[in-house]
């Protein structure tokens, strides 16, 4: 083989071999672009359910009261259950663990509440005081803070929700 | 020829040979992933489809509670329905005569949570023609206003289901809005008849109360593909092959 037409091949091999690796590079580029754009309109409608979920909670309403009020009750009074007459009772902690288990999913999110002396967390497990809740370490935890109306003092307490996968 | 050329003959023949197949794997390689980025394209479009009118079905008048000043400032928010307008469309059948959707066929479910009462709204359960469709659930938690005083918690959940029967739907209720001639290309896997007098679509014998926003005369269609032409004139739609 002559040594012109020699180089002629090996030029011909590296062009090969860079359209092969722009191909290659292309494809997965393209993937990736579309794996991002797929968690990103997941994590989008995730931040949309939590919204949603937590306003959804605060408005909602048990014998004429927000569970917002009910929750500033719990955490002034240290108690989970309302007693509204000898037979009507309000259990706060069990209507917002059936909501938020329904929306979350089952020990995939804790509610924790805090005003001036207390502070409080709810999860799937129940309602505890005097502690915070415990998250999960290797989890991705979303949160979103909302406001609660007090009952024995004026002004609001904090609460926070964390969600995780 | 001497040996020396019929080798180099061969090479060449080979390395032109390897040529031709290296552009067609590149050129094959280059349409596949088109088509693949487009199929993509299509899916996200879909779901961002189904995700706003998801969005403006929870601001829809005819299932949200009405304002009432100073009793509800709450109503602002999306997803706050209210029972009797729920009560009153539960189990029609009928696609909402408040919301347009252009896109695809579907069914709304509220459930409370506290109660376990549920709603139907759109479809009243899923038909057996959507099994060659594609179907997208979306599913967010909405409020269920029963009396202002009582409000409980629950989750909506829009089945949206996609394919040639919601693409021929969308296209005469398109052509009802347009009052223009429109024209699609479909390769339908079910039948389709419609009875005006009724008002009722059928999808093979699954029936349904649609609305186009125009009137729309009977017609029927067979499975398989046709191109299919929907013209307004005199006030009314008609829709051939």
């Amino acid at each position: 083989m002559r040594k012109a037409q020699m180089s002629e091949f090996l030029g011909i091999m590296m062009m090969v071999i860079v359209i092969v690796l722009f191909v290659v590079f292309n494809k997965l580029s393209m993937t990736s672009a579309q794996v991002q754009k797929a968690e990103e309109m997941g994590s989008d409608f995730e931040n949309k359910n939590m919204w949603q979920g937590t306003n959804v909670l605060m408005m909602a309403k048990v014998d004429g009261m927000h569970m917002s009020e009910l929750i500033g009750i719990m955490v002034c009074h240290n108690n989970d259950v309302l007693s509204l007459s000898e037979n009507q009772k309000i259990n706060i902690s069990k209507l917002i663990i059936i909501t938020l288990d329904d929306y979350y999913g089952e020990s995939r999110w804790s509610l924790e509440m805090h005003e001036s002396d207390n502070i409080g967390c709810i999860s799937s497990q129940g309602y505890s005081i005097d502690e915070r809740c415990s998250l999960p370490e290797y989890n991705d935890v979303k949160s979103f803070n909302f406001l609660f109306p007090l009952t024995c003092e004026i002004n609001y307490g904090e609460g926070v929700i964390y969600v995780w996968k | 020829m001497n040996k020396k050329s019929e080798i180099e003959l061969t090479t060449n023949a080979l390395f032109v040979i390897f040529l031709v197949i290296f552009a067609a794997f590149v050129t094959f390689s280059v349409v596949k992933s088109r088509t693949q980025i487009l199929g993509q394209r299509e899916q996200f479009s879909e779901y961002d489809k189904v995700d706003s009118f998801f969005t403006s079905l929870l601001t829809s008048k005819c299932i949200v509670s009405d304002f009432e000043r100073g009793r509800n400032y709450q109503t602002e928010m999306s997803g706050f329905f209210s029972s009797e307008k729920l009560n009153f469309r539960n189990n029609e059948n009928a696609e909402l005569d408040c919301i347009d959707n252009f896109y695809f066929i579907y069914s709304l479910v509220v459930q409370d949570i506290f109660n376990h009462k549920t709603w139907y709204l759109g479809l009243k359960e899923e038909p057996s023609w959507a099994q060659d469709s594609t179907i997208i659930q979306k599913s967010l938690p909405v409020a269920i206003n029963y009396d202002y005083n009582t409000i409980y918690p629950g989750r909506a959940m829009l089945v949206a289901y996609i394919g040639e029967e919601s693409y021929l739907y969308s296209m005469i209720k398109l052509a009802c809005l347009t009052k223009q001639e429109e024209r699609i290309s479909v390769e339908l896997k079910n039948s389709i008849g419609y009875d005006n007098a009724k008002n009722e679509l059928c999808i093979n014998s699954e029936c349904f109360f649609p609305h186009f926003g125009c009137r729309v005369d009977d017609f029927n269609m067979a499975e398989g593909k046709q191109i299919i032409i929907a013209r307004y004139k005199d006030n009314m739609l008609s829709v051939k092959t």
